[in-house]
């Protein structure tokens, strides 16, 4: 496995959410992702970092650590933080049939999750942090 | 993300409202005032041009669901309380559409309509791809 990029940062809501969101995508492009792919999984990693700070880290900036990591036609991105410890893959299905008129503002960023990737996994590290990995296959569509 | 507004008048008094850029955590919020500014003023038929908007992420959701509520004449989810509230925070049924309000949505790029597609916004909001259809169905 090739690793693409690391990043170990302090994230926060908004503008800085964003501006990592652009510099990962330039990162992935850059290194040969399909750019439809890169596009699904900018926006499910959006939705694993969003939910770190806005629950995690209770909507405080927080330190996040973002593996970039390439095997064969693989995209694989592990994100770990400090937060108290969470499994996101738990979270129930939403019921999409829900009349907006009924259903609750938001609850969508697991589910969006889920659908832009092939796999979504979560574990706690030997050191106790939440480590949440995004799988995509057929991004690199080069080797 | 950048807005902009135009009148355009036809069997109804339509508001295009286009939403350029990213709709986002950062700024959802902006897209519900300028809704609100717009129902204050009168607007009751919007159509909301997505054809430049080249992202959306859960918080664009709830901006979009809270620019129907508004125009339904109710109130958007009160963004002081934290998410916890947004989340929380439902209609009762007498928030069912009126006859004289409306918004529509035109021309989502694919992976946007991908996203409305996997959170049944398709399905619960008219969506159209041709503009004289879409400014014609108010």
């Amino acid at each position: 496995m090739e690793q693409l990029a690391l990043y170990s940062t302090t994230l926060s809501l908004g503008e800085a959410m964003r501006l990592f969101r652009q510099t990962v995508a330039q990162e992935l492009l850059s290194s040969g992702g399909d750019p439809d792919a890169v596009g699904e999984m900018i926006v499910a990693l959006n939705e694993g970092l969003a939910n770190v700070v806005r629950h995690g880290y209770q909507q405080q900036p927080g330190h996040v650590e973002v593996s970039l990591l390439r095997q064969g036609h693989t995209l694989r991105v592990e994100v770990c933080d400090n937060a108290p410890l969470f499994d996101p893959t738990r979270v129930a299905k939403p019921d999409i049939t829900v009349p907006l008129d009924l259903r609750p503002f938001g609850g969508m960023g697991v589910h969006m999750m889920r659908e832009f990737l092939d796999e979504l996994h979560y574990r706690v590290t030997e050191d106790g942090r939440n480590q949440l990995t995004l799988i995509k296959h057929h991004t690199f569509l080069d080797k | 993300m950048n807005l902009s507004v135009e009148q355009i008048s036809t069997n109804k008094p339509v508001t295009v409202l286009k939403i350029q850029g990213e709709l986002d955590g950062s700024s959802y919020q902006t897209l519900i005032q300028e809704a609100q500014k717009l129902y204050d003023a009168g607007t009751r038929y919007l159509l909301l041009d997505l054809s430049q908007m080249n992202f959306i992420s859960s918080a664009g959701l709830v901006g979009l669901h809270s620019v129907v509520t508004v125009m339904r004449g109710k109130e958007a989810p009160n963004m002081e309380g934290g998410w916890s509230v947004i989340h929380e925070a439902s209609h009762d049924v007498s928030t069912t559409p009126g006859p004289e309000s409306a918004c529509k949505l035109f021309n989502p790029q694919p992976r946007v309509q991908k996203t409305l597609s996997m959170t049944g916004f398709d399905q619960l909001l008219e969506i159209y791809t041709d503009w004289e259809t879409a400014v014609a169905s108010f």
